[in-house]
Formats: structure tokens, C-alpha cells, sequence
């Protein structure tokens, strides 16, 4: 074969390969899958949540927030009272408030525990009461055909309870052991010690359950107290969802809170400082992995930076298995299970916040990785694909907020606790498609710029 | 793909609620079904409050059908599952489901493998075309392969090495089910997760997810009629295979009697008890089953349980419970737990707990047995609340083998139990069955390093 020869039987071999792929190319054209062409051509068409929020005043003066929803005969009532968490307790007395919390649920003068509690489940009424840093919290779920027994047990509850010596010891015994049972659990252990560092001795350092020697302190005089002083009609606020007209649901507030006192007392919690200055702790146990928490300062919720540094922790370590974190820690490198920040964006310290776990041997590169990612957002910020990626997510999930409807109404407690107001739903997507990608970077140069403060518990040499 | 259910404690007490049924109330749920010519069975659960949907897709496979040495294959999986198919390459999945603002993610345990999505109802059809995808087109990498069974190893370590407690229910679970497939970690040892091959895991696709091993539930705001021409459009394609079927497996009486575990551990605090028996699951024998679910609601799962009121209200122990699981493939439990005082020596405790349950059991009145019963029936309306608890119960039954008109009339099987029921079966229990008698205690003095 001449040398032209094979030059042009490898050029007509070259075109039938390139009319090969072309018409291989061409014939999977159109089976390449594409969701957007998928979801303009579904049969399922986006539809509107038809709720709205509406303030209701009651005839004894107390404002709720109301979300009819009428698809099943379900209620949810979710309520709280300002100033009344574990942050507002004695020193001496830590856990008071969960200790009242747990024994409102033993009985009260007219329904004693075994008539309480028969009530309670052959009604199937869902009652819980609890106590955070800065308030003390309570719900109440049940069918639409028990509301009369559901609004005497609760009321019952709040202004009646019994508090008897007896079930005191019961509760104490059972937080003790609670308290104690802390230790057993790596990831317990590492948030409490987390919280010491941060916060020194301020109150938001502690815990609703308090301490051995701190709940051995409590009198029955104490949690009557405490329910007197801090379950006050003026610092109370309800949200109510499901099954309930407007009327129905100022009736069952009133007959509920009515008769609740105002209180002229302000109470305030000590100027905060969080410690972010450390740069490396750890806290050592014979465990096969290390578990890590990194921490930086944040904002708050109503910051102007808010929904700008929340699409950038998103794409840095946010839900899912595409963060960036994952995608270099776990997809490529299989360093761990899982790793994932979000915003802490508590008024008094707010905060960027993340964690993970790994082996021991996986550590160190682990830290490097975080490290790299984080300098990375304040360096470069992050890509328009990404920015959009997580704008549209965070739009076509605003649905799901509404599953259950004591999800509702803890939503709509949520809130006013965060001062968000009465149109926020109406508001919120609106929030989301403002935000731009020049917004997004800046946020991620500002609060990505300081190195996290890293926490750790295990065998890890770092930091010790 | 976060969480395999090692156990379904926490859902169940809830479970149990759920299928007391009223008169009142004829229906459980409001579904309805149907088969394509695949095989594959799809259950439509409607619930309008929002726009939204849960898509549940259960295979019948889970760590019992792994063969001896290759413990954690379903489980590794279901991980895989993830990573891949031919028209939706590498993270391609993940990226789609982050885009339209879906909720997803799978489990694994020992009867099933589930992967399941919540949705916006206008991307029900995405997910559903993915969930098709990936039924019949994974594509595993060997790198994904690799990558994922470092995280599988991970994960163990994270859920089971790092606690003692949930190292010492594991070894309480290998003892009670000894010889039967449920006697190994659904996520495998350290060892079996080295050991296994992308080969292992491309054999075991190819052998349990077809349309016919599979149960497609979906809950929310849609019709049976959308649902028809989505399923058949997505799923009607996908040919028609028989999984391979493990064969069957008798549980009970295996090994009848009882065995005793104590082990003191490192960073355990206090004493924890428990005695553990096998007993029939709702295949299995369901009149022994569903008496044995009352029982336990009465025994230790309220406020006003017989435990609650003798135990821990009179200061004997400091907490006490029960539990009960009969949705399975194989047998199922029943389990009694204890925090006993301090001063309480083990032996007294153990045997304070069995003398209990035998004194529960005769104190169990007809009146009783009826207030038992409205109990669990006036929740029921609750299933009509989060679309996301009737896909679970309704998946989980259906996967089990029940039709829907068992599922919706479960009612007539609880309402049936009498107090004869109750006896016979706890009797039977008490006396029959193989049990466990495991305590966790604190380590005593220093560690040696």
C-alpha cells in the first residue's frame, strides 16, 4: 500500500468512525435525561399551599396566631412563655424549670396521675411540656371531637398541678440518672463541653436538665414558684393549626390562658461574650474515631446577611450529600460518614457551626480538608451554578414545611419567637429570590474569613 | 443512605397505636391499588392538606438474605444506589434532588431496603422517573465502589464502635438470634465490609431489585388515576424478572430456653436490664402477635402502664418499659427494660421484672382489656395527619405480603384479641420461648492502658 493510499484509508476510516458517533450521538439525543424538561411537561402542576396565617384577638386580650387547616379533624396548639428557660434559673437551682416541665405532667388537684394519664391516652390527646435557654415551651395535639377534655386537662395542668414530694423523688432520681447517662455518649459529651468553652459560666453555658447537685437543691416551694412567677398572660405566646374556626380558637385560648396574671417583672440575662479565641481543643477518650465540631462566628436571623450566609454555608456544608464538604470529604476521599454545617442564628451568639466524625488514621487529612474548604469560601467564593442551585432548592422546598399539622403550629410559634411576622410565609420566597450571587460572596468572604475554632473528643493528639 | 434501622423501637410504640381500630372508622387509610404487568405493586395513599407527596419505594431484600461472609452487602448497596445509573451518571442524583428541593434518602434493616423521597407535588414525577432509573440501570464505578465502602466502614463506626451500648445490643441480638438470618449486623462487621466486591453487590442488585420484589408507595396530594399513568409510564417499561427467593426459614423454636449476658463496659454509667423473647410475628402467627401488642401496651409503653404504676411510681425501679416488634419477615420480639435503683443487686431485678409480667398478666380484667383497646383506637385519626407515617405503616405491611384489605381492616384482627388470647400467648412467651437476659454495667475500677 502506497503511503497515500494509507493516508486515505485512515482518513475514510476516521470519517466512518466520526459518522458513527454522530448518528450514536444523535440516536441517544433526546434519552439524555433532563429534569427540567421533565418537570415543564409533568402532569403534576406546582400548586399553591392555600393557608394563611391570621391574628386573633381573644375576649380576655390575648393575641394568637391561627392557620385553619380543615383537610383532617386534627388540632395542634403550640405555645410559650418569654423569659421562663433554664437561662433565667438561680445559679443554685439549675434544672427548676425541666423538673416543673416533667412534673406537670403527674397530675394535678382535679385529675390525679391515674385519672390524668387515662385521660390523656384513651383521648388520645399528645401533651408535652419543655424548657429551653430562654423560654419554657408547651404543645398540645388531639382529635377535633375531644377538644373540651384537651382544653380542661391542659388548663388543669398549667394552674393546678400537683407537685407532691413523691413524684419529686421520682423525677429527681430519673434526671440524675439522665444526667449521668450523658457520659456514656461521645456526642453528648463533646456538645456539652463545646457549650462550656464557648459560653465560660454565662447561663447559656448550662443545660436544661442542671446538674447532680443543682437539682438536689429544688423545693416543692421553688417549682410552685416558678409556675407562679413565669407563666404570665404578658409574656405568653400561642400559635394554633389544624381543625379550629377563629371563634373555636379564641374560646379554647381564653378558657385555657385567661385567667393567667400579668406580671410587671423584666427579667434579663447577662451580657454574653462567646470565646471563639481558641483555635484547637480536644478532649480525650478511647473511642476508634474522633468527633469534631468547628465553630465561627455567624449572624442573626434578622441580619441583612442572613439569606446570603445561609446559601453559602448551603453549598459549603448545608443538607444533603452535595456540599462541598461531602462531595471533597466523603465522596472522593471516603474520609467519613458525613460531615455538615448550618447557622446557629441565636440573637446573642450567633454562630456558623458544623461537624463530623472520622477514624483517627482519617483525621488529620479530615481537618485539612475542612480547613482548605472553608479558606476556600472566603477566597473565591462560591460559582453561579452553585448559587443557583441552592436558590431553587430552597424554593421548591417551602411545601414541605407543611406536612403535619403540629408542624404547623410549631412553625408558626417559631415564628414569633423570631420576630419574623404574621406574612412571613407570604414573604419568605420573595427573601430567597432577592438574594444575589454578589451578596452571597460577600457574605462569604466576611464570615468565612475567620478560621473555625475546632472542638474535638477522642484520641486525637491535636490540641490537647 | 444515613441510617440503617438497627431497631425500630421508636417508631413502634407509635406503630402499635395506630391499628386498634373503631368502629367508627371502617378504613384505616384511604388508598388503593394496583399490580403492572411487571409485577411491580403500587399503593396510592391521598392526603390533599399540601402540595406535597412521599414516595416510598420498599425492596423486599435486606441483610437476611446475604449469604454467610458477606454481611453488609444490602446495606453497601443501598449506598451504591446512589452513586450512578447510565442516563444519570456520578452524583448526577444527588444534584437533582438538591436542585428541586427534595427530601431524600434510604434504609436498610434486616427484612428491607427502602428508599423513599418528600417532595414537592410538581416534582413527584422527577422522583419517580429516578427511582424507575435506578431500578433497572446502576452503574457502579469500581472508584464509587471503593469510596463507598470506606463510608459504609465509617458509618459503622460512627452508630456502633464508638458506644458501648449499641456494641452490647448487638451482641445481644447475636445471641438471640442465633442460627437464624438474623443474627448478624445489618451493616456487617469491619471485616465482612473489606471483604465485599463490586461484584458481590452488582449479583445482589440483579437478584432482589425487580418490579415484582418491590412495593411503590405513594402518599399526598394526588389520585389514583395520575399515579396509573405515571407508574406505567416509568416503571411499565422495566422487564419483568423474578427475584431470587432465600429459602424459608423456620424462626421459632429454634432454640428454645434461655441464656444470661452481663458485661461491664467502658464508659457505661449505670446498670441497664432487659430480657428479650422471640415470639410470632403477624406471618407468622397472627392471633399470638397482635395479643402479644396489647399486651405490651398495657405492660410498659404509657404513663399509665402497669410497669409505670408498680415500678416506677412505687419506687422499685427507676424506669421501666416494654416493647413489641411483629412486622417482620422472620419472627418477632418482645422485650422488657429496666433501670433498676442502685442498691438493687442484678438477680433481684431480673427477677422483680419476670414476677411483674406474670402479675400484669393476671391482673389484666375484660374492662381493662377494653380501655386498652380505646386507647389505641382514638389515636387513629392521626394517620390521616403527616403523609409520611401512612407510607411508612402501609409500605411496611404491604412489603410484608398483607393485601390492602388486611392492612385496611387490620382493625378486625385487634378488636378480635380476647382476654383467652392475651393469656395463651403470654403464657406461651413466659414459658416457650427462647429469651435473653442481658446486663450492661459500668466498668468497675480503673482501665488498664
Amino acid at each position: 500500500m502506497s503511503k497515500k493510499k494509507k493516508i486515505l484509508t485512515a482518513l475514510n476510516l476516521f470519517f466512518i468512525y466520526v459518522a458513527v458517533y454522530a448518528i450514536y450521538v444523535f440516536s441517544t439525543y433526546g434519552k439524555e435525561f433532563s429534569a427540567d424538561e421533565l418537570i415543564k411537561n409533568s402532569i403534576l402542576k406546582q400548586k399553591e399551599f392555600s393557608g394563611t396565617i391570621e391574628e386573633v384577638e381573644t375576649k380576655t386580650g390575648i393575641k394568637l396566631w391561627l392557620m385553619e387547616e380543615h383537610s383532617a379533624p386534627i388540632v395542634s396548639i403550640s405555645f410559650y412563655f418569654d423569659e421562663a428557660g433554664f437561662g433565667f434559673e438561680p445559679e443554685e437551682k439549675q434544672g427548676l424549670s425541666q423538673m416543673a416541665a416533667e412534673l406537670l405532667s403527674y397530675g394535678t388537684k382535679a385529675y390525679p396521675y391515674e385519672t390524668f394519664h387515662d385521660l390523656i391516652e384513651t383521648n388520645a390527646l399528645s401533651m408535652s411540656f419543655d424548657s429551653v435557654y430562654e423560654t419554657f415551651n408547651g404543645s398540645l395535639t388531639f382529635p377535633k371531637s375531644n377538644l373540651k377534655i384537651a382544653e380542661e386537662i391542659l388548663k388543669s395542668a398549667l394552674s393546678e398541678p400537683l407537685f407532691e414530694l413523691e413524684h419529686m423523688k421520682i423525677v429527681r432520681n430519673q434526671m440524675a440518672e439522665m444526667i449521668k447517662i450523658q457520659d456514656e455518649k461521645p456526642e453528648k459529651v463533646i456538645y456539652r463541653e463545646l457549650k462550656k468553652q464557648l459560653y465560660g459560666s454565662h447561663p447559656k453555658s448550662r443545660q436544661a436538665i442542671g446538674k447532680i447537685d443543682t437539682i438536689s437543691n429544688i423545693s416543692q416551694q421553688d417549682l410552685k414558684d416558678f409556675i407562679n412567677h413565669n407563666l404570665k398572660k404578658n409574656n405568653l405566646h400561642i400559635a394554633i393549626a389544624g381543625d379550629i374556626s377563629k371563634q373555636e380558637a379564641a374560646d379554647l385560648s381564653d378558657f385555657i390562658f385567661g385567667d393567667l396574671k400579668k406580671s410587671e417583672e423584666k427579667k434579663s440575662l447577662p451580657e454574653l461574650q462567646p470565646d471563639y479565641t481558641f483555635s484547637q481543643r480536644n478532649i480525650k477518650r478511647e473511642m476508634p474515631q474522633v468527633i469534631s465540631y468547628f465553630v465561627a462566628p455567624g449572624v442573626k436571623r434578622l441580619s441583612p446577611d442572613f439569606y446570603a450566609l445561609y446559601i453559602a454555608n448551603e453549598i459549603f456544608g448545608g443538607s444533603g450529600l452535595s456540599s462541598r464538604l461531602n462531595l471533597t470529604a466523603r465522596e472522593k476521599e471516603g474520609l467519613t460518614y458525613g460531615a455538615y454545617s448550618y447557622l446557629n442564628s441565636q440573637k446573642d451568639a450567633p454562630q456558623l457551626i458544623g461537624s463530623f466524625s472520622s477514624a483517627q488514621t482519617n483525621y488529620e487529612r479530615m481537618q485539612d480538608i475542612l480547613l482548605m474548604e472553608w479558606e476556600k469560601m472566603s477566597n473565591d467564593g462560591v460559582s453561579q451554578k452553585e448559587f443557583e442551585t441552592v436558590q431553587k432548592s430552597m424554593l421548591t422546598s417551602f411545601n414541605l414545611r407543611f406536612k403535619s399539622i403540629s408542624d404547623i403550629a410549631q412553625m408558626l410559634s417559631l415564628m414569633q419567637k423570631e420576630n419574623l411576622g404574621i406574612d412571613f410565609l407570604k414573604k419568605r420566597n420573595t427573601y430567597v429570590q432577592a438574594v444575589t450571587l454578589e451578596q452571597v460572596n460577600a457574605a462569604a468572604k466576611k464570615y468565612f474569613k475567620t478560621k473555625p475554632s475546632i472542638f474535638t473528643i477522642g484520641n486525637n493528639n491535636q490540641g490537647d | 443512605m444515613f441510617n440503617i434501622k438497627f431497631n425500630k423501637i421508636a417508631f413502634l410504640i407509635a406503630f402499635a397505636s395506630y391499628f386498634w381500630v373503631c368502629e367508627a372508622r371502617a378504613k384505616l387509610f384511604k388508598a388503593d391499588e394496583f399490580y403492572l404487568d411487571n409485577g411491580l405493586r403500587v399503593i396510592v395513599n391521598e392526603n390533599h392538606k399540601a402540595p406535597i407527596a412521599k414516595l416510598m419505594l420498599w425492596y423486599k431484600v435486606g441483610s437476611m438474605d446475604e449469604a454467610v461472609g458477606k454481611g453488609g452487602l444490602a446495606h453497601l448497596l443501598e449506598h451504591l444506589m446512589f452513586r450512578g445509573t447510565l442516563k444519570v451518571p456520578d452524583s448526577g442524583l444527588n444534584e437533582i434532588m438538591l436542585e428541586n428541593g427534595i427530601e431524600n434518602n434510604a434504609f436498610t434493616n434486616r427484612d428491607f431496603t427502602v428508599y423513599h423521597a418528600l417532595c414537592d407535588i410538581s416534582r413527584l414525577e422527577l422522583v419517580m422517573a429516578l427511582e424507575a432509573d435506578r431500578m433497572s440501570d446502576l452503574k457502579i464505578t469500581d472508584e464509587a465502589f471503593a469510596g463507598e465502602q470506606k463510608i459504609v466502614y465509617q458509618e459503622r463506626q460512627q452508630r456502633v464502635e464508638n458506644n458501648s451500648q449499641s456494641k452490647f445490643s448487638e451482641e445481644v441480638g447475636k445471641i438471640l438470634w442465633l442460627g437464624t438470618p438474623y443474627e448478624h449486623p445489618v451493616s456487617g462487621t469491619l471485616e465482612e465490609i473489606n471483604a465485599l466486591t463490586k461484584e458481590d453487590a452488582l449479583s445482589f442488585y440483579k437478584n432482589y431489585y425487580t418490579p415484582s420484589n418491590a412495593v411503590l408507595v405513594i402518599s399526598g396530594d394526588v389520585d389514583i388515576s395520575q399515579i396509573k399513568t405515571l407508574a406505567e409510564k416509568y416503571y411499565g417499561k422495566i422487564e419483568k424478572r423474578n427475584a431470587l427467593r432465600t429459602g424459608a426459614f423456620t424462626f421459632l423454636n429454634k432454640n428454645g430456653g434461655s441464656i444470661s449476658i452481663k458485661k461491664e463496659m467502658p464508659h457505661i454509667e449505670s446498670r441497664k436490664i432487659s430480657i428479650s423473647y422471640i415470639i410470632p410475628s403477624v406471618l407468622e402467627n397472627p392471633k399470638s402477635a397482635f395479643a402479644l401488642n396489647l399486651f405490651s401496651s398495657y405492660l410498659g409503653e404509657s404513663g399509665n402502664s402497669y410497669f409505670q404504676k408498680n415500678l416506677v411510681q412505687k419506687n422499685k425501679v427507676l424506669m421501666a418499659g416494654s416493647d413489641v416488634s411483629i412486622s417482620s419477615r422472620g419472627s418477632g420480639v418482645f422485650a422488657v427494660f429496666a433501670l433498676p435503683l442502685e442498691a438493687q443487686d442484678d438477680n433481684s431485678s431480673i427477677e422483680l421484672l419476670e414476677k411483674t409480667i406474670s402479675e400484669a398478666l393476671s391482673s389484666l380484667t375484660q374492662d381493662k382489656l377494653e380501655t386498652e383497646k380505646k386507647k389505641t383506637l382514638s389515636s387513629l385519626v392521626y394517620v390521616d395527619d403527616n403523609p409520611e407515617d401512612s407510607a411508612y405503616i402501609i409500605g411496611e405491611l404491604a412489603s410484608l405480603g398483607l393485601s390492602l384489605s388486611q392492612i385496611e381492616d387490620y382493625a378486625d384482627n385487634i378488636n378480635e384479641v380476647t382476654l383467652d388470647d392475651i393469656k395463651t400467648a403470654v403464657i406461651h412467651m413466659l414459658k416457650g420461648s427462647k429469651k435473653v437476659i442481658a446486663v450492661l454495667a459500668p466498668k468497675e475500677g480503673k482501665d488498664i492502658e
